[in-house]
């Protein structure tokens, strides 16, 4: 039994995170739809709020900054979230598609 | 007659009044009226010749006779610039010269000119340059002096391309133009300089404008309030203004090309008013140049040089109306020559008779040039005297007027030795001997190919008997003035001379009567003369070869160094740009890829250079 029981360390969280950021990068760059493109960036604060989490229970004794700056981390990633559909909205009035090759405004 | 004297103005104002009208009645299409033009010229100018006389008579009775007109052109601070008319003995004696020579001219171009399509912008020149030169004559000061000197060039430049269908005549233009542009300059930087060493050193602001009221009073000034280098350099400037206007050595070139124009322009403007302008304003500086010994030398100096270039060109010339305008030239230098030795009433004198004569013989080239559909080369002529004997016997006596034997030529050019000899200059009598002696050669030359020998043609020429009226009175002029000269010679002074110049009409009698095409030509001599010393050759060679490769190369070095440096760094530049918009796709996720590839890039870059550290410490 004791063989199955998996000790957690922080390298196996760190792994977790860097493959949570990896698909959540290439999701931002490959994907076509700007929705897809939107949900993956949440990939990425999610795979650094794994990080902050996993530090703060391993190295940190107090336990408490990785945590609450994370909490925050959350909370700055929804309103982003609530910004960002936002422009979208406007974006899909004016354009009518989601395919993101289409929004080159910036271009210049 | 003191009406006439009070309002001198009029004799300026007049002739313009007539230019503007004729120019505007041409422009309008009122004034078509061949007539009725010519009385208004002639209206004017006859007006401008009683004036003149008057004044001429007062001040010849009169003991220093001056009168001074003058309003108030301009005034800056305490510098006023006054402009009006100033009369003394010179100018009454020069605005006489001008209106006679004028009347005549302007009798003679009517009938020259009447078949002309521009007839009357003819008219409506000759009326500006009389205009423009009596000012000149009655200027108050120097600033005068140089606007009309502006406003005669402009006119001269008018009328010598007046057929400017005609390259050579609009060259010829030019040409007259840019040299006397050049003598301008030199002009206006010395009237500059002397009014500013005039207004800041001597105090006395009144004369800054140099008024020949008190030109004594500013010679003594400048005299005094300058160095040495520097007033001869102030008197050289103005000097090179009058070698310009005067067609004297290092800018004589443009007065023989300026024969382009209608002869009536060569009789009045390119030898008998313009021309002496020079003069006139050496004369009207003479207390200034006076000063300095230097100063005279060197207007001596010119003056052989360029009498002896003329009259040495003169000699081979085959145009004959060249000859003539070297001719000029070089009795222009025989009366620097007699001002820089400091015989000014001498070169007034001088410049009087030489006016007459010279306008005289120029009239006599014109008839003959039209007899002979305007050819000019002295070969077309010959044995003419069969044909018009009247014509023949004035040039006759213009001839033995102008080389100083008879006449009133005698009588001015033995004033002139008479001062020489009085003063024991014996380099200059020498030279100017050599001088006369060319000059009695020439124009006997001219005059026995003209005039004796052969008939290349056998049908009689009639030629216009309006044309011969002004001749005639220049002619009678001619005869009579020498005897209201001074007389002051002595025989002996006039024997040598007389025989000189008597000798030489001899050689040329043998050279081009007796033993005709039996003249060796002198090889060296022969083509310096005909070449005209290689002077026009050596101004081409200059403008042409010397300066235009100077500017190519400099067109050269600004295009292909410079502007070629500027181009390189513009191609770089694009070519920076071309390359960095590549990477501006305008989608985000590119940006994204970029962004998180350097940072890749840099991390890594960074783990190494760690780690590699480590390892090197570690060992």
């Amino acid at each position: 039994m004791a063989n199955l029981v998996f000790n957690i360390t922080l390298f196996h969280y760190l792994i977790l995170a860097l493959i949570l950021f990896t698909i959540g990068l290439l999701g931002v760059i490959l994907s076509k739809n700007i929705i897809k493109a939107l949900i993956s960036a949440e990939f990425l604060i999610s795979a650094v709020n794994i990080n902050f989490v996993a530090f703060a229970f391993f190295v940190d004794s107090a336990k408490l900054t990785g945590f609450i700056f994370s909490i925050f981390t959350i909370a700055i990633g929804a309103v982003e979230l609530a910004i960002a559909f936002a422009i979208f909205y406007l974006l899909f009035k004016e354009k009518k598609t989601v395919n993101i090759n289409d929004y080159k405004e910036l271009k210049g | 007659m003191e009406i006439f004297i009070q309002n001198i103005g009029l004799t300026v104002l007049f002739p313009l009044w007539c230019s503007v009208l004729i120019f505007l009645g041409n422009f309008l299409s009122i004034l078509k009226s061949k007539k009725i033009i010519l009385s208004l010229t002639l209206l004017s100018t006859t007006f401008g010749l009683i004036t003149s006389l008057f004044t001429f008579f007062n001040a010849m009775v009169t003991e220093n006779f001056v009168l001074e007109n003058t309003f108030k052109f301009l005034s800056v601070n305490n510098f006023i610039l006054e402009l009006g008319t100033y009369i003394d003995l010179t100018s009454s004696f020069m605005l006489l010269i001008i209106f006679t020579v004028t009347l005549a001219v302007q009798i003679y171009s009517y009938s020259y000119m009447y078949n002309d399509a521009s007839f009357s912008r003819f008219f409506a020149l000759m009326n500006f340059f009389t205009f423009s030169m009596s000012a000149l004559v009655l200027s108050p000061n120097l600033f005068q002096i140089y606007i009309c000197w502006e406003l005669v060039g402009v006119s001269s430049y008018l009328l010598i391309s007046f057929w400017f269908h005609k390259n050579a005549a609009s060259n010829a233009g030019k040409k007259a133009f840019v040299m006397n542009r050049i003598g301008d300059m030199c002009l206006l930087a010395g009237i500059i300089l002397s009014s500013i060493i005039i207004y800041n050193y001597s105090g006395q602001t009144d004369f800054a404008d140099i008024p020949f009221s008190s030109i004594d009073k500013i010679a003594a000034y400048l005299f005094t309030y300058t160095s040495e280098p520097i007033f001869i350099i102030i008197c050289v400037l103005l000097i090179l203004g009058s070698i310009a206007k005067s067609a004297q050595f290092p800018l004589h070139t443009w007065l023989p090309d300026a024969m382009e124009g209608p002869t009536p322009v060569s009789a009045l403007i390119h030898s008998a008013t313009m021309v002496a302008a020079g003069v006139f304003l050496i004369a009207r500086l003479f207390p200034i140049y006076y000063q300095s010994s230097f100063v005279m030398n060197f207007i001596v100096i010119i003056g052989i040089i360029s009498a002896l270039i003329g009259a040495f060109c003169a000699i081979t010339c085959r145009d004959i109306k060249r000859i003539l305008a070297y001719s000029t030239s070089s009795q222009l230098g025989i009366m620097f020559i007699a001002l820089g030795s400091g015989a000014l009433t001498a070169s007034m004198l001088y410049l009087a008779t030489h006016a007459f004569i010279k306008s005289m013989l120029f009239l006599c080239a014109g008839l003959i040039m039209s007899l002979y559909l305007g050819k000019t080369d002295i070969d077309n002529f010959g044995g003419l005297k069969k044909h018009m004997s009247l014509i023949a016997y004035i040039f006759l006596i213009g001839a033995f007027s102008l080389s100083g034997i008879l006449f009133s030529g005698f009588a001015s050019k033995s004033l002139v030795f008479h001062h020489l000899f009085e003063t024991h200059s014996y380099y200059i009598i020498l030279s100017l001997l050599v001088i006369s002696f060319m000059t009695a050669f020439y124009i006997f030359r001219m005059y026995f190919l003209v005039f004796e020998g052969n008939s290349h043609t056998s049908d009689n020429k009639k030629y216009s008997h309006v044309m011969v009226v002004p001749i005639l009175f220049l002619c009678v002029i001619t005869l009579l003035l020498g005897f209201f000269l001074p007389k002051m010679s002595t025989l002996k002074y006039e024997l040598i001379p007389v025989t000189t110049e008597l000798v030489a009409i001899l050689l040329a009698y043998l050279f081009y009567v007796k033993f005709v095409n039996m003249l060796p030509k002198l090889p060296i001599l022969y083509n310096l003369s005909y070449n005209k010393l290689y002077i026009d050759n050596f101004y081409d060679f200059i403008t042409q070869k010397l300066y235009l490769g100077i500017c190519k190369t400099a067109n050269f070095i600004d295009d292909y160094i410079f502007d070629g440096t500027v181009f390189v760094t513009v191609f770089l530049t694009k070519l920076n740009a071309w390359l960095n918009s590549k990477f501006q796709t305008g989608s985000v996720q590119s940006y994204i890829s970029y962004s998180f590839a350097i940072l890749a890039l840099v991390l890594t870059g960074f783990c190494l250079v760690y780690s590699l550290v480590a390892y090197f410490a570690e060992v």
